[in-house]
């Protein structure tokens, strides 16, 4: 309750109060969104939210801890789930079953507990690893649009166009498109929240443009900047600590 | 009997104990019930249990509870998951402690266990022939195994880890000592083990898994100096394997496999197992010849040296159904079996389907049916 009123709050008072990120040419907006957005170190709790003609279909709550490349994801709910870990160890994704203490090497491209995310969409660490900026920044209807190509096929999409506030630059949409040119999912940032010294969207919402019906909703709560977990934390061996 | 009292005393003072915790101990419990129901139609021309010689019951109902507890504080952690198994058929009850450890973390990167636990070695999803001391149950790989008494240590860097286990026995020279060093190259994990299993028994073991986008490609592998097979020779007597003291004439037994993506809540699994002191075309004839006394040499899977194992595998986008073929093959004996699943998941329970379907002489069954419903608190 504490935490919702005073996400409220802040949401209340810095309506129209975003502090601009740099602005700066187009290579430049893609590293201060990785920075402040997609490979910051931090921990948090994460909901995720199935939906099937907006009616909740599969609820899961998870605790998430960034550091460096590598990411870590403790299922604390539902019951059935319960202990299950998935981790990215900047080569490899890992998840650790315990009801048989087992652990796997997963894909991927494989769907993240079968909502409309793949692994990596989740467990995606660096935006810049992965893409590069292709042409300009173009202002489209007050909108800026942002276009980045995979630099390799092992990514998952070959295109990823981000459509930013223009006077904050950060994003409110983002479009992951197939070899074809294709749009293949939309995700939407929103609810921006106060967050080292600038801000973070507290929902992020994926849409899987070829099963329209569907959706999946992220909530993130409990945000903390940085991490005091050791190297250790972020490997297979303590995953069944 | 004697270990199972003094589990049980241990695990009632641990839980007495966790009733006077303080605010800065942590202490987490869950109960998980599965209920077991089995329908089996007996094969009329089973080889290995011609008119019900081993009078196995058409039905089976068993009830498993499972309350694992977890008291954490500072540095040491103690678990313990009792087993309750209950036959309402049979008015038959057991007890025992899967797991009841207590671990020690030295350090961020050092940390040591002692007590019952189950370990988990190798790569495979099936057969796991790196692990020296725990095989999981083919027919369902999500059952809770019980763990062994140990000592472990093990040290997590950053580029590597070290595990090393002693499970003593009654006397040292049968107990068992193993160690296992793992690590990665990018996308390519590896390790070696090695295992001293008493009496003079050892085993060298490796394993590896490779991940890419839309698979992964696992194996492990060992060289034992000791058979786990039961032959029969011509004479209709199980074959007595020496302990082999040099490197040649090792016994090997390795599993190569791939998860593949097929499409994104489809996967493909396959798995190939060899062992090279398992029946060949001769000695299952043997087998076959002079049964039922070569029964304890029987496996309702795979007896042979080429064993294959295959599963297609559905999930809907809400991971509420799952959907899977599994198939069974052994090359040398022709055992067939196809288990198609069913699975559905509740946000706290879990209802599990699956039909067994059989085709050779050496089968007990023609037909198995078995449904389990589990609840998770």
């Amino acid at each position: 309750m504490k935490n919702a009123i005073y996400i409220i709050s802040i949401l209340l008072t810095s309506l129209g109060n975003k502090p601009p990120m740099n602005q700066a040419d187009p290579s430049r907006i893609l590293e201060e969104l990785d920075k402040n957005i997609f490979s910051l170190d931090m921990e948090f709790v994460m909901k995720m939210e199935v939906l099937k003609n907006e009616k909740v279909k599969r609820t899961y709550e998870m605790r998430v801890v960034k550091k460096d490349e590598k990411m870590r994801l403790d299922i604390l709910s539902p019951s059935i789930e319960r202990d299950r870990r998935v981790l990215n160890d900047g080569d490899n994704m890992w998840m650790y079953l315990p009801r048989s203490s087992k652990l796997i090497k997963i894909p991927f491209k494989q769907a993240f507990l079968g909502g409309d995310a793949s692994n990596r969409d989740i467990l995606r660490i660096s935006l810049v690893a992965d893409y590069e900026v292709i042409g300009g920044l173009e202002n489209i209807e007050g909108e800026l649009l942002l276009k980045l190509k995979a630099k390799d096929l092992k990514t998952a999409y070959n295109q990823v166009n981000f459509y930013l506030d223009t006077k904050t630059k950060y994003p409110f949409k983002q479009e992951m498109l197939s070899l074809s040119g294709k749009v293949i999912k939309t995700i939407e940032y929103a609810d921006y929240i106060a967050f080292d010294q600038g801000y973070f969207p507290s929902k992020i919402t994926i849409l899987d443009q070829l099963r329209k019906d569907s959706k999946t909703i992220f909530t993130y709560t409990d945000l903390s900047k940085g991490t005091n977990k050791t190297d250790a934390f972020f490997t297979t061996a303590s995953l069944s600590k | 009997m004697k270990t199972t009292t003094l589990y049980t005393r241990i695990v009632l003072l641990y839980f007495l104990s966790t009733s006077t915790l303080s605010a800065q101990t942590e202490f987490s419990y869950r109960i998980i019930n599965e209920n077991v129901f089995t329908y089996n139609v007996f094969s009329e021309n089973s080889l290995v249990n011609p008119d019900n010689l081993l009078q196995l019951n058409e039905q089976e109902i068993v009830n498993r509870f499972f309350p694992v507890g977890t008291f954490k504080k500072n540095e040491i952690k103690l678990q313990a998951e009792p087993k309750i198994f209950l036959n309402p058929l049979d008015e038959a009850l057991e007890f025992a402690i899967n797991e009841l450890y207590l671990q020690y973390r030295v350090s961020d990167t050092f940390y040591a266990t002692f007590g019952k636990k189950r370990i988990n070695w190798g790569t495979a999803n099936l057969w796991n022939p790196s692990n020296p001391f725990l095989q999981k149950d083919p027919f369902r790989i999500d059952n809770r195994l019980e763990g062994i008494v140990l000592t472990d240590l093990e040290y997590i860097g950053a580029n590597f880890a070290l595990n090393t286990i002693f499970s003593p026995a009654e006397r040292l020279n049968r107990s068992t000592f193993a160690f296992k060093v793992s690590s990665e190259i990018r996308s390519l994990s590896y390790s070696f083990s090695y295992a001293f299993l008493g009496d003079e028994k050892q085993q060298f073991g490796v394993d590896f898994t490779l991940g890419a986008n839309k698979f992964t490609f696992y194996g492990e592998g060992v060289l034992r100096n000791f058979s786990n097979s039961r032959l029969i020779d011509s004479e209709g007597l199980p074959e007595i394997d020496s302990i082999q003291n040099g490197f040649k004439n090792r016994d090997a037994e390795f599993v190569v496999g791939t998860m593949l993506n097929v499409l994104p809540r489809t996967i493909l699994i396959a798995e190939y197992r060899y062992r090279s002191d398992f029946n060949n075309t001769e000695s299952i004839e043997n087998f076959k010849a002079f049964l039922p006394n070569s029964l304890p040499g029987y496996d309702p899977i795979s007896m042979g040296q080429h064993s294959f194992f295959g599963q297609l595998n559905y999930m809907d986008t809400y991971s509420k159904y799952n959907i899977s073929t599994n198939i069974f093959y052994d090359l040398t004996t022709n055992q067939l079996l196809c288990s198609p699943g069913l699975v559905y998941n509740g946000d706290d329970f879990k209802v599990e389907i699956n039909p067994f379907i059989y085709n050779n002489s050496l089968s007990i069954y023609d037909f198995q049916g078995r449904v389990i419903l589990s609840f998770f608190l």
